[in-house]
């Protein structure tokens, strides 16, 4: 239960540090990075595609927080009538989504590697 | 690192491998999947989707574009290339107040807080005049990038440039308004890169002067860029002179100009002549030219707007106060920025287009100016006589001449740039080159292709330290061909208004049909001095006006023709010369005057015309409505919108003849409104009211009974409110890459472009200015926008309800950047500058 916290909170925090310098395709290695080092496939998946949507949709809920809205329901009405709440989560899931494939990837090669 | 241990691979050992990696190949394959999916841009309504993954990154993505709400500019931002330190300070409209040691700085500065509040704008203006869209948005903005080429608008930046670089003053004040830009487009990274830019997935490139003088560009082309000469031509040809002197006559009697005649010009010739006698009949004459449907000004959103100075004779204070409000297309981000620029030489407030230095019109600590357009025409096309097919050389005065042919390269998305080969003659560009339109062997001679002088846009600029009639009448002719009714007042008690510009000396009708280009002789003969441009100081009536009218009566000696407005200065004029102790309260209430000459031409006589006893109960109500109407377009009332449909649709009831020609592609130019009114009144009986399909000869009051009796049926049908000003006019303020998630559809107001609160369906005041000048200067404002261009801000539309509204803002003119001041505006941030190492 520790390691799964523990591997929450490091994908958790190599995205949010990452993210601000790097590109987008970054929480794909902070998600590749935990795979490495718990390897268990689909916990590991797991845990990246929590670590990782709680910080790329908290951050979106945040900004959205301190622009009262202005522009999410902008940006809603340019993507055909989707609502702000729905952006905060289709953000957390694109983050997610890439954290949980890299972590999963590298649980995986790395159960793959060691015998 | 591992590596297959051949020895192994035996056909077990093979499946054993297989089931230990498949996996892992399936989840590098759904990474994969992920990579590409998430970069890909998704194509949407007019824009492509930028790819999902860069685009929903909260970390740089559109959520890095939200504006926290309440933010302020605080800070110490050192700038590359400042002289000395600076301060900037920002109202609550995020209005900057820059205050810099000397002119270089506060230019610097004005670029990088431009920059900061409208990076996009400034690009995609630039862009769209250098005929550079297509970069950006691919092949569906190549024949807009294509035809501004052929128009020369970017061969007339680059000679400006050419020209004002010359000039030490103007070349510095442009490179360091530039390079203010680029130290913000350097300190980006590509998170904070405007949203449009993340929308349409580019990135923003170095500023140049070029870029500047294309804006500049820009605006003279949409003040200038008008002219009917092959309307007219064919219209001509279809007509013949009398009965086209009938249908167009070149001047408005009842138009009351911006100068008057005060025996000025009683020695000169009159260059006007009056409308001709009335045709029994008409009859078409074949014409070579088909041109396209040419309605005439007073069917159009005029790019025109409003001034006016009262003298402190007709002020509650004694002190003049000067007015404007400047009528041009409504989008999103704003035409306009709002700044003060404070440095030991001058004190200047007011606004400028994004992209380009210093402040266009305003208002100093002594004085005030502003600008309406002129109208009049500044572009000719002449026929060129080629000597080969390749059409390379023409003959001009019996000799031959080369073409010289500049070849754009039109960079477009996606594909290889495209090449275009434009052809110059001693007129200009020969604009269109597809043989099945009627100007394909016409050069175009406009005004703006004219190299301006060096010292111009500096000489200009000293407006903004004019505080007497002598220092404004020197500065206003760096206008250049940038043609405008310039108001100007002062705390002394000047007023005046001065008809600027580069206006041709023509002979009569020269340029109001289409000249031949193969005789030198057609040229026009100059230009007129400026000394001899209409100008007016101190009337002793107390006022000076425009509002886009013919700049004088038909005794000034120079002919000129264009699109004039008839109706708003009429009314201008009415409550002007009645105005006494005006207040700056009387001045909102005429900028928003919602009255309209052109019903209370029309309607009367309309009223008169139709034949009541046509009609039933439900549209004997109709009638009524219009009889009780006042002439003022209120959003909530249905009358405008009555009396717009009865007189369009007696309109084009009555041109039916010049609609049955345009189907035959023999269109021709319509007549201006005021002129069919005078038809309705004067000569109901015209042939031109008959229906040439009916056997009955029909007069103008069966064509308004005809119209009326349309309308009624129409209204019976739609929806009640519908019918209500607002929503059939119906205002739509633009984002302008036209995406409108980020626009405001549907802002609900009155006015009308025939009254002084001209505001039409996409168009309108685009800057309220009312400058009292008394000690201290005391200034009121508002646009339909906001400071900053990003949809995610608070300030990216917070001014459109209030000007919607007829609402004014207070504007905070500050004379010390520690000044807390005690009026409507708070200072809400400061920004100090100071110099960084290069």
């Amino acid at each position: 239960m520790r390691n799964i916290l523990f591997a929450i909170l490091f994908v958790a925090v190599a995205t949010a540090a990452l993210s601000s310098v790097l590109p987008w395709w970054i929480v794909w290695f902070a998600g590749l990075g935990a795979g490495l080092l718990w390897p268990q496939p689909t916990r590991a998946a797991g845990t990246a595609f929590l670590g990782a949507f709680v910080v790329w949709a908290g951050m979106a809920l945040w900004l959205d927080q301190q622009n009262h809205g202005i522009l999410s329901a902008k940006i809603g009405l340019l993507l055909r009538g989707a609502q702000p709440g729905f952006l905060v989560v289709m953000s957390g899931l694109l983050g997610g989504l890439l954290a949980a494939a890299g972590a999963w990837l590298g649980a995986l090669f790395r159960s793959a590697t060691n015998k | 690192m591992f590596a297959l241990d051949t020895k192994y691979c035996t056909p077990i050992h093979t499946y054993f491998c297989f089931m230990r990696y498949f996996p892992l190949v399936i989840a590098a394959c759904l990474s994969g999947f992920l990579f590409w999916a998430l970069h890909a841009p998704i194509p949407l309504e007019n824009a492509q989707l930028p790819p999902l993954g860069p685009f929903f990154n909260p970390y740089s993505g559109f959520w890095k574009n939200a504006e926290p709400v309440g933010a302020v500019p605080e800070g110490e931002i050192r700038l590359p290339g400042l002289q000395g330190r600076a301060r900037v300070v920002f109202d609550d409209l995020m209005t900057p107040h820059i205050f810099a040691e000397n002119e270089e700085d506060a230019f610097r500065i004005q670029g990088y807080i431009t920059a900061q509040h409208r990076l996009w704008q400034m690009d995609i203006t630039a862009r769209q005049t250098a005929g550079r869209l297509s970069e950006v948005f691919g092949d569906r903005t190549l024949e807009a990038d294509r035809l501004i080429r052929r128009r020369g608008l970017p061969y007339a930046c680059e000679r400006h440039w050419a020209a004002w670089q010359q000039s030490d003053t103007t070349r510095r004040m442009m490179e360091a308004y530039a390079e203010g830009v680029n130290a913000w487009i350097a300190q980006m990274r590509p998170a904070d890169y405007p949203l449009e830019y993340k929308l349409l997935n580019y990135a923003p490139e170095p500023w140049t002067p070029l870029k500047s003088v294309l804006i500049i560009g820009s605006m003279m082309d949409a003040l200038n860029n008008r002219d009917q000469d092959l309307a007219a031509t064919n219209a001509l040809a279809v007509f013949g002179r009398d009965t086209f002197d009938y249908l167009y006559p070149s001047y408005f009697t009842k138009n009351v100009p911006v100068v008057p005649d005060t025996g000025q010009w009683r020695l000169a010739p009159r260059a006007f002549k009056p409308a001709g006698n009335a045709p029994a009949d008409w009859s078409v004459r074949e014409s070579d030219t088909p041109p396209e449907r040419a309605l005439p000004v007073s069917f159009q959103d005029l790019n025109g707007s409003n001034n006016w100075v009262l003298s402190g004779s007709r002020t509650q204070s004694g002190a003049p106060i000067l007015c404007n409000d400047m009528h041009l297309p409504l989008r999103l981000p704003h035409v306009w920025y709002q700044l003060q620029i404070h440095t030991p030489q001058h004190n200047t407030y007011g606004v400028i287009v994004p992209g380009v230095p210093g402040i266009v019109v305003g208002f100093n600590e002594q004085a005030a100016w502003g600008f309406t357009n002129v109208s009049q025409e500044v572009a000719d096309w002449y026929k060129i006589d080629w000597t080969d097919t390749a059409r390379t050389h023409y003959r001009l005065d019996g000799k031959i001449q080369a073409a010289q042919l500049r070849v754009e390269h039109i960079g477009v998305k996606g594909r290889p740039e495209a090449l275009d080969t434009v052809r110059y003659t001693v007129w200009g560009p020969v604009v269109h080159d597809d043989s099945e339109h009627p100007l394909h062997d016409y050069a175009y001679r406009y005004v703006i292709h004219n190299a301006p002088d060096q010292n111009s846009l500096g000489r200009f600029y000293q407006i903004w330290q004019a505080d007497n009639y002598s220092d404004y009448r020197a500065a206003i002719p760096g206008l250049g061909s940038l043609a405008q009714n310039v108001a100007f007042a002062n705390q002394a008690g000047d007023i005046a208004i001065t008809v600027q510009g580069q206006f041709p000396v023509r002979r009569y009708e020269q340029g109001r049909f289409l000249q031949d280009g193969s005789s030198s002789a057609n040229a026009w003969l100059g230009f007129i001095p400026a000394e001899e441009l209409p100008a007016m100081k101190n009337p002793s009536r107390g006022f000076v006006f425009s509002a886009n009218q013919p700049s004088t009566d038909s005794s000034f000696p120079y002919f000129y023709l264009g699109n004039f407005d008839a109706y708003r200065g009429r009314r201008i004029h009415d409550r002007l010369k009645n105005m006494q102790a005006a207040t700056v309260d009387s001045m909102i209430a005429l900028q928003t005057d919602n009255y309209s000459q052109k019903p209370a031409d029309a309607l009367p006589v309309l009223l008169r015309l139709v034949q009541k006893e046509q009609l039933q109960a439900p549209q004997r109500d109709l009638l009524r409505k219009l009889e009780q109407w006042n002439y003022v377009y209120d959003r909530n009332s249905a009358a405008p919108t009555l009396f717009e449909m009865w007189f369009d649709s007696t309109y084009f009831r009555t041109w039916d003849e010049l609609d049955t020609l345009r189907n035959r592609k023999q269109s021709v130019l319509f007549p201006e409104s005021w002129r069919f009114i005078e038809m309705l009144d004067e000569d109901p009986l015209s042939v031109f009211f008959d229906h040439p399909a009916t056997a009955v000869r029909e007069s103008a009051s069966d064509i308004a009974t005809e119209a009326f009796l349309a309308v009624a049926r129409r209204a019976a049908d739609l929806p009640r409110d519908s019918l209500l000003w607002k929503h059939a006019k119906g205002l739509a303020i633009r984002h302008i890459a036209r995406l409108d998630a980020f626009s405001r559809l549907d802002v609900a107001t009155d006015g009308v472009r025939h009254a002084p609160n001209a505001i039409g369906a996409d168009h309108g005041p685009s800057w309220r200015m009312i400058v009292e000048l008394k000690t201290p200067v005391k200034a009121w404002g508002g646009y339909p926008g906001g400071q900053s261009g990003n949809p995610g801000s608070p300030y990216f539309d917070n001014m459109v309800d209030a000007w919607a509204a007829g609402d004014y803002y207070e504007l905070l003119f500050l004379k010390d950047p520690a000044a807390r001041p005690t009026g409507a505006r708070k200072v809400v941030g400061t920004l100090s500058f100071i110099p960084a190492a290069r």
